[in-house]
């Protein structure tokens, strides 16, 4: 499926075999990838169904965790590596994340933690390490990390999984106006920027 | 014609992102595809806009 200058695909990071395949169809027909934006995140879903069924929190939380690691870290890291084997033409990696990652303390966390933690903020975390582990590597390559921690975006399924799971969720955030709008002109100034000077890698970029 | 392709010929000022080719993996649902959106709108190249429901792949339509 091709539309002028956009064209859908059909990928899965919990299966990044589906992800390289896109990219090495975008790669024969001629695409020259100059930008990422990283913006999945998952686990609440799988958690969410497994609570269903009759789990409890614990329970449901250790049901979804290998398969909230590969969205949010395994699978992203193994798209980054192929990515940058396969278009030297990357020059921007943005990377979304949202307060509860970027915030993350392993040592100080309350403990018990809650689903999103367990499962999205911690994986997001370690994303957001590996980045920072890698930044140096990265721009030797000409490709520029960013991260941009977003607070919460009321318009995302993400949200609506976490009020799924906590009907209380968010009812006095002060982030309740923020939505991927916001996020949107975050990433359109960083696309329009000349990733040289941004002077700090990762560089980073807070909303909310 | 898209919309989008209408609106860069209505308005050639839009094309900030000329030149830009952006994956964007897992975006059907949020944040992913409002920034498509936002990309098309400012002249990207090309916007490659992932999902990962096969489902929802088979009904996307173009902006």
């Amino acid at each position: 499926m091709n539309h002028g200058n956009f064209s859908p695909f059909y990928g899965d990071l919990i299966d990044p075999v589906s992800i390289i395949t896109a990219l090495e169809k975008f790669q024969k027909e001629g695409a020259q990838i100059t930008d990422v934006v990283l913006c999945a995140a998952g686990g609440l879903d799988k958690y969410n169904k497994e609570k269903a069924r009759g789990l409890d929190d614990k329970a449901a939380v250790e049901k979804a965790r290998s398969y909230a690691r590969m969205v949010n870290f395994e699978g992203p890291k193994i798209m980054l590596g192929h990515l940058m084997k396969t278009f030297p033409t990357l020059n921007r990696f943005i990377y979304i994340s949202s307060t509860s990652a970027s915030n993350f303390q392993p040592s100080t966390q309350h403990d018990p933690l809650s689903p999103y933690d367990e499962l999205v903020a911690f994986y997001k975390y370690q994303f957001e390490k590996y980045l920072e582990d890698e930044a140096k590597n990265l721009k030797a390559k000409n490709i520029y990390p960013a991260i941009i921690t977003a607070g919460t975006l009321q318009d995302t399924l993400i949200v609506q999984r976490m009020r799924e799971a906590d009907p209380h969720a968010f009812l006095n955030s002060e982030e309740k106006f923020l939505t991927t709008w916001h996020v949107a002109a975050k990433v359109m100034k960083l696309l329009v920027s000349d990733p040289t000077t941004w002077g700090e890698y990762p560089k980073r970029e807070k909303i909310g | 014609m898209n919309m989008m392709e209408r609106r860069q010929e209505e308005n050639p000022n839009m094309n900030l992102l000329a030149g830009h080719q952006i994956f964007i993996p897992g975006g059907r649902r949020g944040v992913g595809f409002t920034i498509g959106l936002q990309a098309g709108y400012f002249g990207a190249d090309k916007v490659l806009l992932g999902t990962r429901e096969e489902r929802r792949y088979r009904r996307i339509e173009p902006w």
